[in-house]
């Protein structure tokens, strides 16, 4: 599984790291690269106007996401962590701790947490669990919710 | 779109495993309202796959070689 990974609440900790550099074939090497969402932007929204589109959305997300308090893990994955130039949208995998109540959300980001609604809304393919249902495995829930792409790349 | 049977393999697997997730999620999530939201991204990709296994077996090899 390839994918990439920030620990949202630990920014800090990632804040100086860079982003992997791609294979020959356009994706990250397999496994999970912890990166801050400055670093990940500033190295791949980068090329066409359809990249920067794509890292405004995920920033918006990771904005909103962050906000609630209740993120323990974001995990970006799909096209947009590949050398494609052209993503449709950018897929992410958020891992909430076990106190989590959506009830508790509200506004804009309450719809991150409807898979329809982000989509429609953000352009993000959104997906998420409480920790503790993460199934078999925190690890094996995330890779596979991996990208529709079968070349995708994504998290740790 | 799935292209051959490696493919098709690959997608059943993966629609498995999110089944499991979900039935997992069903048990665990105490909360209706996340369990809703969460199982829903899950539950479109399940969608999404099932109707491309149903678009590759609707097709005969020949079929497939000749659209893809």
């Amino acid at each position: 599984m390839k994918r990439l990974e920030w620990q949202a609440m630990s920014a800090e900790i990632a804040g100086s790291r860079a982003v992997t550099p791609f294979t020959e074939t356009g994706d990250l090497p397999a496994g999970v690269h912890a990166v801050s969402i400055r670093e990940l932007v500033a190295q791949l929204a980068v090329g066409t106007p359809q990249r920067k589109a794509v890292a405004t959305r995920l920033e918006r997300v990771q904005e909103l996401a962050t906000a609630t308090g209740a993120v323990d893990r974001f995990f970006v994955f799909g096209s947009f962590v590949t050398a494609k130039p052209e993503p449709n949208d950018v897929d992410v995998f958020l891992l909430m701790n076990d106190s989590f109540d959506l009830g508790t959300v509200t506004g804009e980001a309450r719809l991150l947490f409807d898979h329809a609604a982000a989509q429609a809304y953000f352009g993000a393919s959104v997906f998420w669990l409480r920790r503790l249902s993460a199934f078999p495995s925190e690890q094996e829930a995330v890779a596979g919710s991996r990208a529709k792409e079968r070349d995708a790349a994504s998290s740790n | 779109m799935i292209a051959n049977d490696q493919e098709l393999k690959v997608t059943l697997e993966r629609i498995a495993r999110f089944q499991a997730q979900v039935a997992h999620l069903r048990n665990t999530e105490s909360n209706p309202a996340n369990y809703h939201a969460a199982a829903s991204g899950f539950l479109a990709e399940i969608d999404r796959m099932q109707l491309e296994v149903r678009e590759y077996l609707s097709l005969h090899p020949q079929e497939v070689s000749t659209t893809t």
